[in-house]
């Protein structure tokens, strides 16, 4: 026969709390309503459990589950399967609320909860989302207890206190597991939709672009070189994207079609091979930055011909590839008809005195390195570097190069590869960023959006393209300090985050902390959240050769010791003593006697045991029998006060000190 | 037919339980008398788990694989957990009240808790009976009362004892069986009709009818609380004497006899059901009764330890001797 389990007050009030605990980060992405709805259905089971109403009709429930329903799938469309799955379970968790009666109907909201709780994770991967959701587990976890605690002695903080005492052992067993388990790719595909709009570099460049995103302490990538230092910084060149199309304003990054065709991998022989590791952040952008110049492209990724990298799709959510560069040389292949007009093109018309210029340059030499060093000699002479110069008019190359003469790495980059062009060389920008900080306690380099950088390449005849940065021309100090140390006294350096960290850089112990918190942040993403990565590795590296009895006994030994150990625990738990002290007196007393062979039976009365044990010890008579008497009124008399208590207690050591 | 057929297999491998093991009165339960096995909760827990396992997979989320894994071990724990809520408990069987036969007799337990620990959310029952709940916490030692009805007279056993937890999150079930050697006595279901013979009195005044009538006035006395309102001497309270009661001799003195022969129309069962309802009758009544029954005579005599002994032996009778 099976009794109809009814719910303790304190295994309701659990579930209420659960269900809150579980809701919170999750509303902020649902529909507003469905929020609102949940703390209806809740108030209506606190008013049911007051005795205020009672619970709704079935067809109130079917009402509502239909219209809950089809809300979710209006507001949230059928396209986004998990957003939905997510809402539409949500939705009936809450109705599932003005359902509890019983422990089974508290069973389906406890279960559900697990997985919602492990749902809040496709959403959000932080520490502090990890965090939250083993909180989350040790919750429900008190709430599924509290469904099976005594009703006898139903209490509020007993399901909690089992909860971590099963969760705390199980933590270990959890992390063995996740080691030790091996991971299998996707059995089916369900993307998750991400916001789209995010900083960073676009595909189009105009000369005021790069100084948006100084605003921005956002990190784009971070890298980790296999030799474990960085490179001096003025090779620190991160390449994304190159720039050929000038509109007189702007200028277009190169399209998939003129890069159509991927390049050829980098001969094998100057230069040795750099080899890094790069965990870029989601850009919602396909390209990959590559520090000057990568060589080969790793799946899935494509080395395209302006030794650029793109991945297939863009990126989404963090990225990890093993990259590698040769710092020295780009190739040499021969430019085609077609690219060689390509680099060459300007539009019709417009900033007629730097052409005017340009060709008065390649009249008096018409050598490209002479047209270069004529160039960077006139910035570095006559220009200022500044994150907020004036504004430019419609021929914005002539504005710059006569008028203002002030301006940034986009200003630069662009007006220089205007003159080149001009002047009959091949030239394009490329888009990246410059510099990056160093992680001492990882070791491994952060990358930010305000290192956006922006410089030319030159194209020599039989040597290829060839880098050339006239921002370092104006302000050397930018390739050669960090961005941060360089802009701090900029006025619109970090404008966006007033409050982000790296603005307090010169407060050692706040740069400190910063780099601490990333470090942190960084070993996160590599040894938990991209973990399937480096399995295989870390296996190989712990066990050698990845037999099956090595990852048995992996997986058995650990369990074993922390079962054991729990079981130990469990064994020779002590309950807190007595907090009766009456009681504790008489366990003393009759501890003493059962080692005179007078030990208590089980379930025997004081009163006949004390007369058991006077017949024994006829010398003791009096005083036990005080104490049992003593003992009877303490328990039973409506008027024992504490004279009593202190009488009996008396009584019980007097007969102690005579045993 | 699921029903029958799950009913018959628990009922075996609680016999194959039972055998390993004497009946006693008093035991400690161990590993080798506890069994311990998920719950269709606990497989649905293990379900949910799995299903995170796929979210995490299909995700490729590291995190949702912890979460999946930290599930399955809890569950894992839980085993350990629940298993030591029945380990190093003490039952001691301590008594059995007699009942009648359709009626349920009490047997009281006394559960100890091993090296004082706390028990929680224990379920005892007999054999296909309601269970009862109960827990050790604060508590080292603690009694229950658990019920069985009495289906034949005589001496009779409430067959096994079940003692079962889900403690702490009803993923797992651990049980053990245990046969004790309690038994309680049955009387015969009491029938009732008939009239006691003329006769069955040894004096004049036997018949059944005039035990009722209490009626010889023997004179007042000071009155006590308790005492019957009907016998207040109205007259005397009158005449400001005080209140009395009048004092009646009744025939409570008298003794009567139940004799197997009253009733030779019935069969031995109901002739003992009969007699039995005529001695709760005449228990009830105060009266003095005593009881013959082939090979056996029991004087007369009232009280509490004499209706036991008759009904005792109406229990008992054609049985083995306890």
């Amino acid at each position: 026969m099976k009794a109809a389990y009814q719910l303790t007050r304190p295994a309701l009030l659990w579930q209420l709390l659960m269900v809150v605990a579980v809701l919170l980060p999750h509303s902020l992405r649902l529909p507003w309503w469905l929020p609102l709805m949940t703390l209806g259905a809740l108030g209506w089971r606190l008013w049911v459990h007051l005795g205020r109403t009672s619970f709704p009709h079935w067809s109130v429930k079917f009402m509502m589950a239909v219209t809950a329903g089809i809300g979710v799938i209006a507001s949230i469309g059928r396209g986004n399967g998990p957003e939905l799955a997510v809402a539409l379970l949500f939705a009936g968790f809450s109705l599932k609320l003005l359902e509890i009666y019983k422990r089974r109907d508290a069973l389906v909201l406890i279960y559900v909860a697990y997985f919602l709780a492990a749902t809040e994770l496709l959403f959000g991967q932080t520490l502090l989302h990890a965090l939250y959701v083993a909180l989350l587990i040790v919750l429900i976890t008190a709430a599924l207890n509290a469904v099976y605690q005594s009703e006898r002695h139903p209490d509020f903080w007993r399901p909690l206190r089992a909860s971590v005492r099963l969760a705390l052992p199980a933590l270990p067993l959890m992390v063995v597991l996740f080691v030790l388990m091996p991971r299998i790719g996707p059995i089916w595909y369900a993307p998750l939709a991400q916001e789209e709009a995010r900083t960073g570099l676009s595909d189009t460049l105009s000369p005021g672009d790069v100084s948006r995103l100084t605003g921005s302490s956002e990190i784009v990538f971070r890298a980790e070189f296999d030799n474990g230092r960085s490179p001096p910084p003025s090779s620190l060149y991160w390449r994304g994207l190159t720039y050929d199309l000038f509109d007189g304003r702007r200028w277009e990054a190169e399209g998939r079609r003129t890069l159509s065709q991927s390049a050829q991998p980098l001969p094998p022989e100057p230069g040795a091979l750099l080899r890094y590791r790069i965990t870029q952040e989601p850009s919602g952008r396909s390209w990959v930055y590559a520090l000057d110049y990568p060589v080969s492209a790793p799946w899935p990724l494509r080395l395209l011909a302006n030794q650029t990298l793109r991945a297939p799709a863009r990126i989404r959510q963090r990225v990890d590839f093993s990259l590698a560069s040769r710092l020295s040389a780009s190739s040499y292949q021969p430019l085609s008809a077609a690219q060689r007009e390509r680099y060459l093109a300007l539009p019709e018309q417009g900033n007629a005195r730097a052409r005017e210029m340009a060709l008065s340059w390649r009249a008096q030499d018409s050598s490209t390195e002479a047209l270069v060093a004529r160039a960077l000699a006139l910035y570095a002479r006559e220009f200022r570097y500044t994150l907020t110069p004036e504004r430019l008019g419609d021929d914005s190359i002539d504005d710059f190069l006569f008028d203002t003469r002030e301006g940034f790495c986009g200003h630069f980059a662009s007006s220089l590869t205007f003159l080149l062009r001009a002047a009959g060389v091949p030239a394009r920008i490329v888009g990246g960023y410059l510099g990056g900080e160093w992680n001492p306690y990882e070791s491994y380099l952060v990358v930010r959006q305000f290192e956006a950088h922006a410089w030319t390449e030159v194209w020599y005849e039989g040597r290829g393209w060839v880098r050339v940065d006239p921002t370092a021309a104006v302000a050397p100090e930018r390739i050669e300090q960090s961005a941060e140390q360089l802009l701090a006294s900029q006025p619109g350096f970090l404008a966006d985050t007033p409050l982000s960290p790296v603005r307090f850089g010169h407060i050692g112990w706040i740069t400190t902390l910063r780099l601490r918190a990333d470090a942190l942040n960084f070993v996160w993403h590599r040894w938990v959240l991209s973990y399937q990565l480096r399995q295989g590795e870390l296996l190989q590296k712990l066990f050698g050769d990845l037999a099956l009895w090595k990852l048995a006994l992996a997986l058995l030994i650990p369990f074993s010791v922390v079962l054991g150990w729990v079981a130990l625990g469990l064994l020779r738990q002590r309950r807190p003593r007595t907090k009766n002290p009456v009681d504790a007196a008489l366990l003393r007393l009759s501890s003493k006697f059962e080692r005179r062979g007078l030990g208590r039976r089980p379930g025997e009365p004081v009163g006949t045991y004390a007369q058991r044990v006077a017949l024994a010890r006829p010398d003791l008579a009096p005083m036990i029998g005080t104490v049992a008497r003593l003992y009877v009124q303490l328990r039973y008399a409506e008027d024992a006060g504490p004279a009593l208590q202190r009488a009996y207690l008396a009584a019980v050591r007097a007969c102690l000190r005579q045993l | 037919m699921t029903e029958s057929w799950r009913r018959r297999l628990g009922a075996r491998a609680r016999r194959w339980a039972l055998r390993r093991h004497a009946p006693a009165r008093s035991l400690t339960l161990t590993q080798n008398r506890i069994f311990i096995f998920p719950t269709p909760a606990g497989l649905w827990f293990l379900f949910a788990a799995l299903v995170i396992l796929l979210l995490g997979i299909n995700y490729e989320n590291n995190l949702v694989y912890a979460v999946s894994f930290l599930l399955l071990s809890l569950f894992v724990v839980s085993i350990l957990h629940t298993y030591s809520n029945l380990a190093g408990l003490s039952i001691t069987a301590l008594s059995a009240r007699p009942c009648l036969v359709g009626e349920s007799a009490e047997f009281e337990l006394l559960l100890r808790a091993g090296r004082r620990r706390n028990y929680e959310a224990l379920q005892l029952s007999w054999v296909e009976q309601a269970p009862v709940s109960c827990d050790l916490i604060d508590d080292s030692e603690r009694r229950v009362r658990l019920y069985a009805p009495a289906v034949e007279r005589g001496w009779w056993s409430p067959g096994a004892l079940l003692i079962e937890t889900l403690y702490p999150l009803g993923l797992l079930r651990a049980w053990t069986w245990l046969e004790t050697d309690l038994k309680a006595l049955a009387y015969p279901r009491p029938l009732e009709g008939g009239l006691l013979p003329h006769g069955a009195g040894r004096g004049e005044r036997g018949a059944v009818a005039s035990i009722q009538g209490s009626e010889d006035f023997a004179g007042l006395e000071a009155y006590q609380r308790g005492m019957s309102p009907r016998h207040i001497a109205w007259k005397q309270l009158a005449a400001g004497q005080g209140l009395h009661a009048k004092q009646f001799v009744d025939h409570a003195d008298e003794q009567l006899w139940l004799d197997w022969s009253f009733w030779p129309e019935l069969d031995t069962e109901q002739r003992l059901s009969r007699l039995c309802y005529w001695t709760l009758k005449l228990a009830r009544q105060g009266l003095e009764y005593g009881l013959r029954l082939p090979g056996l005579e029991i004087a007369p005599g009232r009280g509490g330890r004499h209706r036991h002994q008759v009904l005792r032996a109406l229990a008992l009778h054609g049985r083995a001797p306890q």
